[in-house]
């Protein structure tokens, strides 16, 4: 009887999804806290997800798919500007190096789409792990600006090795890349990408989610806090930004192959600084530091630049505002990282948490948000 | 060695100084990268192109003219206020990566106003005096205003030594920047000295604009030059107005030398690879100060 009323009292705290549920410590550690409706929410989510193909407009699924390689991306830089608090201007660098290194493995080395793509995330770990030894020597921003550094110089190399691409193998058409296929299926219709970038993207988030309560994860938190008393508690601060940065670089690379293969063909004007400076608005707008709020902030920022294209596109403006739609398009991005900077320095997460917390905690009023920080 | 690559170095060195000075006013003052200032530099370009008189016949053209450059001094400075009150002072307080976020949110906002202003235009300012020229030998031929960026450069440069050296408020800035919550504890106005900062920084960019207008195309690539400036601003050190001059020079010399004599495409990188080589062997610059880092 006495078992019976102390699993009833459990169940209730599951389903009130209390944080003080815990009673062991693979509880405490675990990567989601215990509720009920933290399990609902994700079941209900698994199954919107599997439908939402089905259900969705073409256009909506290309959005989505847009979202879900800048996902991948938006962890990525996640890791080393949210989580080690290092400023990095040079993620599209990463990405372009993803993006050229997976387009020369197949024309150059012939190798097959499943093997190039994880050839060009490790590629894009390379230039990240190279990027962070200026780590060793350097502290605050001057080591942000050796990834503008590294900006330019990718920038020139790759547009070098795109003119060689297209004088030895022929221009657009010539330089398509072929269909990822693996284990018998082919991935070419939006329904088997979106599945298909539904996992990569899943599997990154789950990846960062993890490593953001390992020690790595735990280094960098006492890193941001303050660099020299980090040093002071034993941590290795150049090895942990040398680390973030080659996670970072890896994530980096990984986007920028998966769009190439998206797109199907690499394009030096898709890497430019305005890319890396979008990635940045993206973890910013989600919030920085919260691995949720950078899948948050791909999706707000793909999707408002994806809304500003139909408002213009559906309200018959195209032809007064067509030709100022790329300007259109960068005064709302960065609209919205002041607005984010001045009014929410939380992001979309910090929202969230301050909207949930305040019908959990009703009648009470004061919510804390730092918990979300962590 | 002709005399025609000592001029573009020169004039290339001109240019390199007046950019980079806007990124040292900013983290003198507050230990902050001021990414905005490519934006402003472009702007500031534009504007004169828009305003600016562009026949000289009528004698009146030239009060016009120096009219027109004293009414952009006062904009930038005002505009330099605005956007310390309204952009960066809000963010006081929070973390220094906010608010170089905050300046490259500026930066692309600034892009957008270019762009929906002045779509896709390019020019070039015609001013008096640009087709004065002296042909020093048969093969050289240096144009009057080829010397204008090292001639403005330097005095800008000089101005701001002197500012910094030897005012009180050159001095108050340079107490905020050691510590600013002791500066303030000793009755200097943080915000006060941070305004006076941007309206410098805005202004420099202002002169830096109207320069680079009278030696090429205004276009949107100014971004990508001014952002070149950066680092001028880093190899000298982040905080040194000395060190700007010979870091110059140096990046100057390379790059023409680049374009001279390898590629010109890489000559775009060249900048960036000094600045990584630099910054490997002296980390603060060739002339910065050695940051309290290592302190507990």
């Amino acid at each position: 009887m006495s078992n019976l009323k102390e699993l009833s009292s459990k169940l209730r705290a599951v389903s009130h999804g209390s944080p003080y549920l815990s009673t062991t410590y693979q509880q405490d550690s675990g990567l989601f806290a215990p509720s009920m409706k933290r399990i609902n929410f994700i079941v209900l989510l698994v199954v919107f997800i599997a439908f939402m193909p089905y259900i969705s407009s073409a256009s909506i699924l290309s959005v989505t798919n847009f979202s879900l390689i800048a996902i991948i991306g938006a962890v990525g830089l996640q890791v080393v500007t949210g989580m080690a608090s290092q400023l990095s201007l040079g993620h599209a660098a990463f990405m372009a190096t993803g993006a050229f290194v997976s387009t020369g493995m197949f024309f150059q080395m012939n190798l097959p789409p499943w093997l190039i793509i994880p050839l060009g995330a490790i590629s894009g770990m390379i230039l990240g792990f190279i990027s962070g030894i200026p780590a060793l020597r350097l502290r605050g921003f001057y080591l942000g600006i050796t990834t503008l550094a590294l900006q330019a110089i990718v920038g020139v190399a790759c547009l070098k090795y795109q003119v060689f691409l297209q004088t030895r193998y022929g221009t657009t058409t010539d330089l398509l890349l072929p269909q990822i296929r693996a284990f018998g299926v082919t991935i070419e219709s939006s329904k088997s990408w979106f599945f298909f970038l539904l996992v990569v993207s899943g599997l990154s988030v789950f990846f960062v989610k993890n490593l953001s309560r390992s020690q790595f994860g735990r280094d960098t938190a006492a890193m941001r806090q303050k660099e020299v008393v980090a040093e002071s508690l034993g941590i290795n601060v150049a090895m942990v930004k040398l680390r973030a940065f080659a996670i970072a670089g890896f994530f980096g690379g990984l986007c920028g192959t998966l769009q190439t293969f998206y797109f199907r063909q690499a394009s030096i004007e898709d890497f430019s600084l305005t890319v890396s400076v979008k990635y940045l608005a993206m973890i910013l707008i989600g919030g920085l530091g919260v691995v949720s709020g950078a899948v948050y902030g791909a999706i707000f920022v793909t999707g408002a630049t994806f809304l500003v294209g139909e408002i213009i596109s559906r309200g018959g403006l195209t032809e007064t505002l067509g030709p100022k739609s790329r300007g259109i398009e960068l005064a709302v991005f960065a609209m919205m990282m002041i607005v984010f900077l001045i009014f929410e320095p939380d992001g979309i997460a910090g929202v969230w948490t301050r909207v949930k917390g305040y019908f959990q905690l009703w009648p009470y009023r004061y919510v804390s948000t730092t918990r979300a920080k962590r | 060695m002709d005399i025609f690559l000592i001029v573009d170095i020169l004039k290339l060195a001109g240019m390199y100084i007046l950019m980079s000075l806007g990124f040292v006013v900013i983290y003198k003052a507050s230990h902050v990268l001021n990414l905005a200032q490519p934006g402003l530099v472009m702007l500031a370009s534009f504007i004169g192109l828009q305003v600016l008189p562009q026949n000289f016949e009528n004698p009146t053209s030239f009060s016009k003219l120096s009219l027109t450059l004293a009414l952009m001094i006062v904009g930038g400075i005002i505009l330099g206020l605005v956007v310390y009150r309204y952009f960066i002072q809000p963010l006081s307080g929070t973390s220094r990566i906010s608010i170089v976020l905050m300046t490259l949110a500026a930066l692309f906002l600034l892009e957008a106003v270019v762009d929906l202003i002045w779509p896709g235009d390019s020019g070039f300012m015609a001013l008096p005096g640009i087709t004065i020229g002296f042909q020093i030998n048969e093969t050289t031929y240096i144009r009057l205003f080829d010397l204008l960026p090292p001639v403005v450069g330097l005095v800008v440069w000089l101005a701001l030594m002197l500012f910094y050296r030897l005012s009180r408020q050159g001095i108050r800035v340079q107490a905020v920047a050691e510590n600013s919550s002791l500066a303030a504890r000793r009755g200097i106005n943080i915000n006060h000295i941070g305004a006076v900062s941007w309206a410098i920084a805005v202004v420099v960019g202002v002169i830096a604009g109207m320069t680079i207008g009278t030696q090429g195309v205004v276009s949107t690539l100014i971004v990508g030059t001014a952002l070149k400036g950066f680092t001028v601003a880093l190899v000298g050190g982040l905080d040194s107005i000395e060190g700007i001059v010979p870091a110059a020079l140096l990046i100057a010399a390379l790059e023409v030398a680049t374009v001279r004599w390898i590629d010109q495409q890489w000559s775009e990188a060249v900048p960036f690879i000094v600045l990584l080589v630099v910054l490997m062997i002296k980390p603060w610059g060739l002339f910065g100060r050695i940051e309290e880092l290592e302190r507990v």
